[in-house]
């Protein structure tokens, strides 16, 4: 259950970035608020999907330098907003399939 | 200084990155794992760097996020140093079978399509037996040095590799030019002494400028040494400067054109039959020989626009080759009215 239950999650990890780093922030801090949400999501998953997303140019990075140490921070840039929204849409059209495919289903 | 759990980690990903990726991955590498530490409540700090270092997971498994490119039969762990190690073999396995088809189908008088020919299957063949070879032992290794134990436990932390010393950056062409002028040199030497027919002096097969065969392999020797020499420059500056750049190119100039030269001309590896002389074969002519010189003459340019390139990335630290044609033509369109 637990494993079916993960890979249901990790099909958002995407949409859950873009839609969480339209707040500017580095990977350890969204990484952290997205467990804090009860996305369960490994470093190793999250830091190369990232910099995935910055390739593509869904999200745009830049180094702060101004605290104790340079930190990389990401932001959704305009076409990953757009990208969003489109996920998001896919995203209710699908809880609205499943919802009524499960009206079927004796519990 | 001893490195910590963090560098060796580090390391255990960027070696199976390619080297354009390396340095944007470890400072991002770096600051994650610094913050993790840093969250992390445990007053011990040996011990946090642990558990961010497992939070982070299998540095083999890391590197294929963060790879440009996928690989398959070789792994990440492996792979650069696969393609670096396979592009060596295959390139001096080729020459040498190169050499080695022409020297022996020429020696017996063959018309010059047959040389062609024995010349072009030897390399097909050996760049096959090489990659085949290469790959398949790359492939054993790959496969040997998976991780049977998950990552995580403090055997396997133990097991993280220390990163090297400064080396040079790849210079897979600078090596193949020194082995090119060692190969001539030997061959040059080694032709000489078993090829002449002292009995019959008219008869003779000569390998080398008439008169002039202690001066010949002495140059030959001292290119030999010098790319030597040069390659351990390379490696000492930790990659190409412009100034060894341009010593490459000098000496690419002074090993290559005469060279060619004597290939062109027949001054050298030439069956004297007696009929024909270097003024009588020209100086570009088709035969195996010109087509041996073309290819030096094509590999010492090569190699020499390569050392700047490479010097010239390194003063811009190394920035992927598309940035740099774009960044060149941006800068050479801005200052146009």
């Amino acid at each position: 259950m637990t494993a079916y239950a993960q890979e249901l999650r990790r099909g958002t990890a995407v949409l859950l970035c873009l839609v969480n780093l339209e707040v500017p922030e580095y990977g350890y801090a969204l990484l952290a608020s997205l467990n804090k949400a009860g996305v369960e999501m490994d470093a190793g998953t999250l830091y190369p999907m990232l910099r995935r997303l910055e390739d593509q140019g869904l999200l745009e990075a830049e180094w702060n330098t101004d605290g104790p140490r340079p930190r990389k921070f990401f932001h959704t840039s305009p076409e990953g907003k757009l990208l969003a929204q489109e996920l998001h849409r896919e995203w209710q059209q699908l809880i609205a399939t499943v919802e009524e495919n499960m009206k079927g289903i004796k519990p | 200084m001893m490195p910590t759990l963090t560098d060796r980690y580090v390391w255990a990903v960027l070696r199976a990155l390619p080297p354009e990726h390396r340095d944007t991955v470890e400072q991002e590498l770096r600051a994650n794992i610094a913050d993790a530490i840093d969250a992390d409540d445990d007053d011990d700090r040996l011990s946090s760097e642990k558990r961010a270092i497992r939070e982070m997971g299998d540095p083999s498994q890391l590197a294929v996020g963060f790879s440009p490119k996928p690989s398959y039969l070789i792994g990440p762990t492996n792979y650069v140093q696969y393609r670096h190690v396979l592009g060596v073999i295959v390139s001096v396995v080729c020459f040498a079978a190169a050499l080695g088809a022409f020297l022996v189908s020429n020696s017996y008088s063959t018309p010059p399509g047959v040389v062609l020919a024995s010349v072009a299957l030897a390399v097909v063949i050996s760049g096959l037996l090489g990659l085949v070879g290469v790959t398949a032992s790359y492939a054993a290794i790959d496969r040997r040095s998976v991780n049977s134990a998950p990552f995580g436990p403090e055997a396997t932390l133990h097991r993280l590799p220390h990163r090297p010393p400064p080396r040079a950056s790849s210079s897979t062409s600078t090596i193949l030019m020194v082995l090119g002028a060692l190969t001539a040199f030997v061959v040059i030497l080694v032709g000489e002494l078993i090829t002449q027919d002292f009995a019959n002096p008219n008869e003779a097969v000569f390998l080398l400028p008439q008169g002039a065969e202690v001066a010949t392999i002495t140059y030959f020797a001292l290119i030999a040494i010098a790319f030597g020499a040069i390659y351990v420059g390379v490696y000492r500056s930790d990659g190409w400067t412009t100034r060894l750049a341009w010593l490459n190119t000098l000496l690419n100039i002074v090993f290559v054109v005469p060279t060619a030269w004597m290939l062109f001309t027949g001054a050298v590896i030439v069956w004297n039959d007696g009929s024909r002389n270097a003024d009588e074969i020209g100086v570009i002519t088709l035969t195996p020989a010109a087509l041996l010189g073309w290819i030096l003459l094509i590999a010492g340019v090569v190699d020499s626009l390569g050392s700047h390139l490479a010097a010239y990335r390194r003063q811009r630290n190394n920035p992927p080759l598309l940035t740099l044609v774009a960044d060149l033509f941006g800068r050479s369109t801005a200052g146009k009215p």
